[in-house]
């Protein structure tokens, strides 16, 4: 692993790379403040940007985007009672009673302390534990992939919020936009209706940026309130949180474990995961500290597993290509886009490329520490900019970003079509994440499967005869016997309360 | 009625994603066929793994469908417009109007239109809104044509700032 | 405010009755568009388009835009005005290739050359431990006496590799099974694992590789492809002959523009572009990454590129009995 770093180091310590780390870090603060806008949609936004670039450099923008992004959301939780992002949900419990008694400051500080500190935890286990990942998967064939991939889908479309229903039919849906282009076995044209735009299928880039971020710019309008602008505490430069910090030193490294193994499920994500360390963080406290009503603990467990969740999210991402949640999903559309591809291949043959990410990642948690800390009083002003600027420039973004790809006009139809789509799906609450990731594990596991059907010399047999398939098979039976359990129980569940009523 | 009203968005979705298996099988029947690539075995048929798809969401389509007839769904998806629901669709217009004029008027000249319209239409002032605009689709441009040498549209006139 | 100053400009050039503005070329960014999704081949054509930027005093962009076979980027570029700013990074298989399948309603006449670029050869490589076949011919004979039996990589089916040795195995009669992967490099992984016998790989694969992996044979009638593969020996050694000989089977590419380009404009392009290839520093720049410059003028387009339909339908003949073969096991 040592390794990893020293052949990753000269790509990162350049000044376009480490610079654009920093101003990820920046960026990634700034839009997870701003109510709606997640990781998820920094990463997006720069995403087509980030094509016109060295690869370490791109990548370290992008993660510096998510890291910056999971901690940003915390701080409107905690001034305005609005999480920026849906992982800071949890921050709210005791950040905003925090500040309610004056301590916003304090709240603050100890929210991007521990995001930092968490996300460098989290970071750890993702320098130890990919390589080894991606050693074992260097065991990997067709019929592995194939399963791996079904595994991924199913666990993001059953564990993604809202209905695990819906969650599959997105999943299908997904799947179904991925089979669009040329075919690899045949070279046919499928479902191009014709037009050449569409024969290698609709790129992933237009489709997350209209289902995300043009959906939102539409609900934003849909709200009103373009000029309203809150009232904010004021704010200092203050590193005191440090002190504070040090006061919950079991707390945060417990708090940024659990992060990291639910980053690492795929599907289960940074908001799971913030929510159940601030149960465990809850339950272990003691008597005096009143969870609910302001504890520090109990932004210093949400914080800390949140941010502790992006580095775990990234160890299935890097190592096996099946990403952990749909940040990560984009993630791993670009570092494709740039001409790598994720899995045992990456650690093999672009070693000084993944060692570049882990640097990356561990240096923006640094970063983080930093800026987030002396940026604290721009934060306020960011919260005070009207929607009616922020909005249009969100949409001339998305459509530049988006032109600039390939230089082409269709895409931006392509997005406008799936904005249409992202706000009916969100209208209906269906989840979104599961569209992208069966975008992205579609061609994994269709060509895999007929790969491996080319090779076998007895027909699906081959998927139990190897070992490792067949393991990873019977976790898919489980999640199956799971998913139908869930869909299940809901219907008792919501008859039940039909009758009783 | 009511009941399927307060379901709207619900049912539309429903037959949104009902379409997609119907569109598959086809295609499939169709466009692929005549390729040659509708059977055979993993080399030839690529039309297999496009109808297993289309059965999968078949399925769950029809159990989304039961579930939303016979009312056993918890969330409520009603039609129901806010006050700037109306501006959404003329924000939603307008773009769809930049889009068809971008490849003609190109960037600069379509952009700055687009985003002081945005900016009049969401309340800010008119002098305010033009040179805001003009700033912003000025920065843009920066950043893509000088920074990252994005050739943007640039239309009949043939303009571009920073290339 | 310089974009005034352009509309002025624009405004005057059409006062002027559309004079000669374009004298000037070029007064703006070039792109070029790659048929193929990026990775070492499309940072062949970076290191080109780089040095000629230079030359010209813009940026030229490489836009890659996959899909089709490389039809799309071709398709892409051919709905651009005719003014130089968009270049064709004319790879054999959009155009030749598709061409002759029918997927693509041009012919390589259709368009006005610049220099040509790289080109590079396959070679069948197998695992570096392998001990099964001493050399080509042992191996070609194992497939020949079990038809099947050995299952095999070219990278994408269809594709130029895939010709060139379904060509070599139906000129000796052997059959293995074709397992097709999007890119060869994901292919080497199934190699050293193995699930495969053997892959057609190109020298900058084979370049990253090395260790894994051992070359039987370079499947190339030029003495140059030879050191891009460590100095392997070429198929004509082992007393093959695969009937196609000098370009037609390897990868290569000849930059393009539309037919109806100002005669000026072309002439500009042409000159900075032999400047480049020529320019020795460029050459090691992509020998270095397995690319071969092949330094063929404008002037030599037609005699070039015209045998090499002619020999690549050779290439898709022998796709076919490859398919009857496996059909019928």
């Amino acid at each position: 692993m040592f390794d990893l770093l020293t052949l990753g180091a000269p790509l990162f310590f350049t000044w376009q790379a480490v610079l654009l780390t920093a101003a990820g870090i920046v960026a990634g603060l700034f839009i997870g403040v701003l109510p709606g806008l997640g990781p998820l949609m920094g990463i997006v936004l720069m995403l087509p940007v980030a094509f016109h670039l060295p690869p370490i450099p791109a990548m370290g923008m992008l993660i510096a985007i998510y890291v910056g992004g999971s901690a940003g959301g915390s701080i409107s939780a905690i001034l305005l009672r609005i999480p920026g992002t849906p992982l800071a949900a949890a921050t709210l419990f005791d950040g905003y009673p925090m500040a309610q008694k004056g301590r916003a400051q304090d709240a603050i500080g100890l929210s991007i302390t521990s995001s930092a500190i968490g996300g460098l935890i989290g970071g750890l286990v993702l320098l130890f534990c990919s390589p080894l990942l991606a050693a074992f998967a260097l065991r990997f064939g067709p019929p592995e992939y194939a399963a791996m991939a079904l595994l991924g889908l199913l666990t993001i479309a059953v564990v993604s919020e809202g209905s695990t229903l819906k969650g599959l039919i997105a999943g299908g849906f997904g799947l179904a936009l991925a089979t669009m282009g040329t075919d690899e076995f045949t070279n046919a044209y499928r479902f191009t209706f014709g037009n050449f735009n569409l024969t290698s299928g609709p790129h992933i880039v237009p489709v997350v940026v209209g289902l995300f971020a043009l959906s939102e710019v539409f609900f934003q309008i849909e709200s009103g309130n373009f000029l309203a602008s809150p009232n904010i505490q004021k704010l200092r430069v203050s590193f005191r949180a440090l002190r504070l910090l040090a006061a919950h030193k079991v707390n945060l490294v417990r708090s940024a474990l659990i992060g990291t193994l639910m980053g690492a499920i795929p599907g289960a994500g940074g908001d799971v995961s913030a929510f159940i360390s601030y149960a465990v963080a809850r339950r272990m406290a003691r008597p005096g500290e009143r969870y609910g009503e302001g504890a520090e603990g109990g932004v210093v467990a949400t914080e800390a597993a949140n941010n502790g969740c992006c580095g775990g999210a990234l160890i299935p991402s890097l190592s096996l290509g099946i990403p952990g949640d749909a940040s990560t999903a984009v993630l791993l559309a670009a570092l494709f886009l740039l001409g790598f591809f994720p899995g045992p291949e990456l650690f093999r043959y672009n070693a000084d490329i993944a060692g570049g990410i882990f640097i990356a990642y561990l240096m923006g948690n640094i970063v983080l520490l930093v800026m987030g800390i002396v940026l604290v009083p721009f934060f306020g002003a960011v919260l005070k900019v009207p929607k009616a600027w922020l909005l249009p420039a969100v949409l001339l973004l998305s459509t530049m970003g988006t032109y600039a790809l390939q230089n082409s006009v269709f895409d931006l139809w392509v997005m406008l079509v799936f904005g249409a789509i992202g706000y009916l799906l969100r209208r209906a609450s269906y989840p979104l994440a599961p569209i992208i990731i069966g975008m992205i594990l579609g061609p994994v596991l269709e060509n895999n499967f007929r790969r491996s059907m080319l090779i076998s010399r007895d027909g699906l047999n081959i998927f139990i005869e190897r070992p490792i398939s067949a393991t990873i098979l019977g976790l898919v039976a489980i999640m199956l016997v799971y998913a139908v359990f869930t869909i299940l129980r809901g219907h008792l569940r919501h008859a039940s309360v039909v009758n009783s009523e | 009625m009511n009941r399927v009203r307060m379901q709207t968005y619900d049912w539309i979705v429903w037959a949104l994603f009902l379409v997609v298996p119907f569109v598959i099988f086809w295609q499939s029947a169709t466009s692929l066929a005549d390729q040659g690539v509708a059977s055979g075995g993993p080399m030839e048929n690529a039309a297999q793994f496009p109808r297993m798809v289309a059965w999968l969401l078949l399925g769950l389509s029809v159990l989304n469908g039961l579930r939303l007839g016979l009312n056993r769904i918890s969330e409520r998806s009603p039609l129901e417009p806010t006050p700037t629901t109306r501006l959404a669709l003329v924000t939603s217009g307008g773009f769809l109007v930049y889009l068809l004029m971008l490849p003609y008027l190109g960037y600069h000249l379509s952009t700055p239109i687009l985003i002081s319209a945005l900016l009049i239409l969401f309340g800010l002032p008119a002098i305010a809104s033009a040179l805001g605009a003009l700033v912003m689709s000025l920065m843009v441009a920066a950043v893509f044509e000088g920074l990252l040498n994005v050739v943007l549209p640039v239309g009949l006139f043939q303009i571009s700032v920073f290339g | 405010m310089k974009m005034l100053n352009k509309v002025a400009a624009a405004a005057f050039g059409l006062a002027m009755l559309g004079g000669p503005a374009i004298a000037e070329f070029p007064e703006r960014n070039i792109q070029i568009m790659y048929p193929w999704a990026p990775g070492a081949t499309m940072a062949a054509s970076q290191v080109i388009a780089d040095a000629m930027g230079q030359k010209l005093g813009v940026n030229i962009s490489v836009v890659s835009t996959p899909g089709a076979g490389g039809v799309k980027a071709f398709e892409t570029a051919l709905a651009a005005p005719a003014d130089g700013y968009t270049l064709f990074d004319g790879y054999v298989a959009p155009l030749v290739l598709q061409p002759m399948q029918g997927n693509a309603d041009w012919s390589y006449t259709d368009f006005t050359p610049l220099w040509s670029a790289t080109s590079n050869a396959f070679a069948i490589a197998v695992r570096a431990d392998e001990d099964r076949f001493a050399d080509v011919t042992a191996l070609l004979d194992h497939a020949a006496a079990n038809p099947g039996d050995l299952r095999y990589s070219p990278g994408s089916a269809g594709a130029l590799p895939h010709m060139v040795a379904a060509k070599v195995m139906q000129t000796t009669g052997a059959v293995a099974q074709l397992v097709p992967y999007p890119e060869i490099d994901n292919a080497v992984r199934d190699l050293r694992g193995g699930i495969l016998d053997f892959i057609v790989i190109n020298p900058g694969v084979y370049n990253i590789n090395k260790d894994d992996v051992k070359i039987l044979s370079v499947l190339s009638t030029l003495d140059r492809s030879s050191e891009t593969y460590g100095g392997a020996p070429l198929i004509g050694a082992a007393g093959i002959d695969m009937g196609m000989s000098n370009l037609s089977p390897m990868g290569w590419d000849w930059w393009l523009v539309h037919k109806e380009t100002p005669a000026d404009v072309v002439a500009t392009l042409q000159a900075a572009m032999g400047e480049v290839v020529n320019d020795p520093t460029v050459q090691k720049k992509l020998l270095d990454m397995g690319y071969v410059p092949t330094l063929f003028s404008p002037d030599q387009y037609q005699e070039i590129v015209g045998p090499v339909a002619k020999e690549l339908q050779g290439g898709i003949d022998a796709i076919s009995w490859e398919k009857e073969k496996l059909d019928a096991l």
